[in-house]
């Protein structure tokens, strides 16, 4: 019962944080509120038996990838935020594409209505290292995978490290 | 054991304190215009191995001969196959050197006092003086190799800095580079003696208590005796060969001369009293293992000889003074390797602490000759100097009669020695013995030349630089009267005619005395130690008699560069030009292939490979709408056109 | 006692319209980023849903892909922002209308 109460909760809160999203003034606002709803849906992860990934949402994705999109808003951070329009009227006629695509996904929720399975484990820390690296266990692992995700993140690194660069021999024209 | 013992840390921590603190402060002003008073600076800076000399007197007069205080500050390297600790051993051979390295390095600090004046980095100077003494006393005050290397990395690093003090002018860097380098060479042979000392003896192959009792363990007799031998042959050869490097013998001595190019008090402290020796040192706090190898000992015994021969002669052909005294000094090295190769370890360290004095005493003479000639370093302009010179001139001479062996001086007593134990030393020792008499010969052959030609004639200089000729300031007479005594009394330690002053055989024979009696099982008995003695003042005598009949005539001509030509050229650079053939004609081999074949060939394939995107994207860009927007709500409807028709597919 | 799956894919589908929503309808380019974030979140929400219906060890892989999502998303801002200050050098601008050159 408390669950349930708990999963109300933070399912409120998120999808609260989400429209606050939608219509903030201010990106910084946005960005705090994105940041609550990531919170809370940590909340429901762990309330899903996902205690690491709720972790990890909390570390990374709130903590670390959200105080990066911060600290950029903040470097950004001009005057001119309030003379961009904040919606884009045209934008509505693509309205339509996302309703549709929730229509359909709800639909197939729906008519498919997922049944849970008493034997699925829990994904602690220990259960999840294991299923990803212990070979003995799961036929292949996700060892390559895991070696891709590095390669990517070192490659986005040296990426942004040269994009956002100051190229101090180049005129603004020239960009 | 002593409670006090554990007061040993604080003889490195002095020099260390000063060096900090030196530092600190020149940074401070290292940005303004004008750097900090001196007077006080010059206090501060000898205060610390001041300190540090008294400390260790303290230490080396409380305690009796023989006794050795073993402190363990904390533990640093702990695994399974090897335990390293922060340890410092002051035994017999420790007190020795610490007192002449921080005795010596007191008095160097002082005169390069008066020397340094008014130079911009005076305080930089002075805090890299500081961190010398405290990586020369770690060097020889631990006790392990591990930490021994880091003193001796540490004194390599101070060496490259103070080469490299006048950065300014691009030789001076090279010079410095050139000496980095070399060292690094012989370090490369020191870190795998340490490695093969482990694989032979396990945990007690560090410390050099343990390594000893490991030595004369009788359980481990038998591997020393069979399996072990090659073990023991690799570590002995890759430990000589860390000490070629460091101790300038052949074939790694190319940088001590072109380390000249220092301020002459780091001449004097590094490249002649101190560093150079550690060799020697180490040598002598591992006799117990290489007196097991034969075969590398006699390798020692004619590398010496040969350095000390080869050198000698480079030696009559310099022109600088400096490089004069440069190759003196890996001369008498060369000597201090002859005697340690011949199992006389203690002789090699009677003649490291007795060179320490003379040498010291001749490279402060020359910086203070240099000091009054505004920087002249070139003999041929010199001349004539004993009129406006009197006290440099006596002080040099005493360091010349020192190192020619002139009886009664600090050098005769301990080359005399040499020769001596080179004789006795086996059936090869008279041959040995012989080509180190004619050694002694050119020895004083080279010296009496730069006395001849800096002190006696007529003066060849300009009239600007004669009328500038000044004695120095008192700062750097006091350190090298202090030295010139020594040079000519520090033999009396050994000599036995004073009774009771004798100590110095005695306090090395607990350290050096088994091995040199593996070495020599039987005593051998030459002809009478009157006869040696003869012999080598005979040496003295002719080569001076010699020097001074060729020289006193033979006005230098000063046209040409400076430096010695032609066949005397190729003689002097003859190792530089093996080294290039050798080593630095291979690795450019090497560089070139990696940057023209391989890196080019990578680079071709990159560039490829961005074409390759760049002409691909310009198509696909041609296939996307302007607004990111609208382009993003395209790519979602695509998406749920795909994802509608292969549901349909699936149901 | 686990939340109802149903309502966890209700708000799964949810969020994600709205992060869809976010990032075609703000003009502010930081929107768009975080309207992005918004939608993997809402993808990986309906991950660990559907892991609870299936069996045992199965399951885990349910977990496994939002794992490996949160580092991709994690490159994806990097690069993403800094490609955003790229052009906010270029543009004076935040305004993603000003960007609008993807074609030339």
């Amino acid at each position: 019962m408390i669950s349930i109460i708990y999963f109300s909760l933070f399912a409120s809160i998120a999808m609260g944080c989400g429209l606050y999203l939608l219509i903030a003034k201010h990106p910084l606002y946005g960005a705090l509120a994105l940041i609550g709803n990531m919170i809370s849906l940590a909340g429901i992860y762990s309330l899903l038996s996902a205690p690491f990934l709720g972790v990890v949402q909390i570390l990374t994705y709130a903590g670390a990838i959200m105080m990066l999109v911060v600290f950029v808003i903040m470097v950004l951070n001009t005057a001119h935020d309030h003379e961009v329009p904040r919606f884009d009227w045209r934008g509505v006629y693509l309205v339509p594409v996302p309703a549709a695509l929730a229509l359909l996904l709800l639909a197939l929720v729906y008519f498919n209505s997922p049944v849970a399975d008493a034997t699925a484990l829990r994904g602690t820390a220990q259960n999840i290292s294991q299923f990803m690296f212990d070979t003995s266990r799961t036929d292949n692992g996700y060892w390559i995978l895991f070696e891709f995700i590095g390669l990517l993140l070192l490659g986005a690194m040296v990426s942004a490290v040269l994009i956002a660069k100051k190229r101090l021999s180049t005129h603004k024209e020239d960009v | 054991m002593y409670p006090i013992a554990s007061y040993l840390w604080l003889i490195p921590a002095l020099p260390l304190a000063g060096a900090i603190l030196l530092g600190i402060i020149s940074q401070l002003y290292a940005r303004r215009d004008f750097g900090p008073s001196e007077r006080s600076m010059g206090i501060l800076a000898v205060a610390f191995p001041a300190l540090a000399f008294a400390v260790t007197v303290f230490f080396a007069t409380r305690f009796p001969l023989g006794e050795s205080l073993r402190s363990v500050i904390a533990p640093w390297i702990v695994i399974d196959q090897v335990s390293v600790s922060f340890g410092f051993l002051f035994d017999d051979l420790s007190r020795i050197m610490l007192l002449f390295i921080t005795g010596i390095g007191a008095l160097i600090t002082l005169y390069s006092v008066g020397y340094m004046h008014g130079d911009r980095g005076f305080v930089r100077f002075m805090a890299y003086m500081n961190l010398f003494l405290f990586s020369m006393i770690t060097l020889v005050l631990s006790d392990n190799l591990v930490l021994t290397f880091l003193g001796w990395e540490g004194v390599g690093l101070c060496s490259y800095l103070l080469i490299g003090f006048w950065h300014s002018d691009p030789a001076n860097g090279a010079a410095a580079n050139k000496a980095f380098l070399v060292n690094r060479a012989g370090d490369l042979g020191f870190l795998l003696g340490i490695f093969a000392l482990i694989t032979l003896a396990g945990p007690s192959g560090i410390s050099f208590p343990e390594l000893k009792a490991w030595l004369l363990d009788p359980e481990n007799s038998s591997l020393i005796q069979g399996p072990g031998q090659l073990l023991i042959l690799l570590a002995t050869f890759f430990l000589f060969w860390g000490c070629t490097a460091k101790s300038a013998q052949i074939p790694l001595l190319t940088w001590l001369p072109d380390a000249m190019a220092g301020p002459t008090p780091v001449s004097a402290l590094i490249h002649a009293a101190t560093m150079v020796t550690s060799g020697v040192y180490l040598l002598a706090r591992l006799s117990d293992l290489f007196v097991l190898s034969p075969i590398v000992m006699g390798m020692i015994a004619v590398i010496g000889l040969g350095t000390a021969m080869w050198a000698a002669v480079a030696g009559i052909f310099q022109d600088d003074i400096k490089k004069v005294l440069a190759y003196s000094t890996v001369s008498q090295l060369g000597f201090m390797f002859l005697a340690a190769g011949c199992g006389a370890f203690d002789a090699a360290i009677f003649h490291v602490f007795t060179h320490a004095f003379f040498k010291a005493a001749l490279f402060l003479g020359a910086g203070s000759v240099i000091h009054a000639l505004a920087g002249e370093q070139d003999l041929r302009r010199m001349g004539g100097l004993v009129k406006s010179l009197p006290i440099t001139f006596i002080i040099l001479a005493s360091g010349w009669i020192a190192i020619i062996g002139i009886p009664g001086t600090a050098g005769f007593w301990s080359k005399d020695l040499i020769l001596e134990r080179v004789y006795v030393s086996g059936p090869m020792g008279p041959v040995l013995y012989f080509a180190a008499l004619a050694t002694a010969i050119l020895t004083a052959l080279y010296m009496t030349r730069m006395m001849v030609l800096a002190f006696a004639g007529s003066f060849r200089g300009s009239h600007h630089t004669k009328d500038h000729a000044h004695e120095s300031p008192l700062s750097m007479r006091i350190p090298m009267l202090v030295l010139a005594a020594g040079s000519l009394l520090a033999g009396f330690v050994w000599a036995g005619l004073i009774p009771g002053l004798d100590i110095f055989g005695r306090a090395l024979a607990p350290i050096v005395g088994n091995a040199q009696h593996l070495f020599h099982p039987a005593e051998h008995h030459g002809p009478s130690a009157w006869i040696f003695a003869a012999a080598g003042t005979a040496a003295a005598v002719v080569g001076a008699i010699s020097g001074w009949i060729t020289y006193i005539r033979r006005i230098p001509s000063l046209l040409g560069a400076p430096g010695p030509h032609g066949l005397a050229k190729r003689w002097t650079l003859a190792f530089d030009s093996l080294h290039f053939v050798f080593a630095i004609l291979p690795t450019r081999v090497a560089a070139w292939i990696s940057d023209v074949l391989v890196q080019r060939t990578f680079e071709g394939l990159q560039i490829l490979a961005g074409f390759f995107v760049l002409d691909s994207a310009s198509v696909i860009r041609k296939l996307q709408v302007s607004s990111l927007r609208l382009q993003l709500g395209l790519t979602l409807g695509l998406g749920l056109l795909i994802s509608i028709l292969i549901l349909e597919r699936i149901s | 006692m686990t939340p109802d799956l149903m309502a966890v894919q209700g708000v799964a589908v949810v969020l994600f319209c709205l992060g869809i929503a976010v990032a075609m309808t703000r003009r502010n380019i930081f929107f768009i980023l975080m309207g992005v974030e918004l939608a993997i979140n809402a993808a990986n929400l309906s991950f660990i849903g559907f892991s609870r219906t299936l069996p045992a060890a199965m399951s885990l892989t349910g977990q496994v892909v939002p794992l490996f999502a949160i580092a991709v998303a994690a490159a994806e801002a990097c690069v993403g922002l800094a490609m955003v200050i790229l052009i906010y050098r270029a543009r004076e601008s935040l305004d993603s209308e000003s960007f609008a050159n993807l074609k030339e």
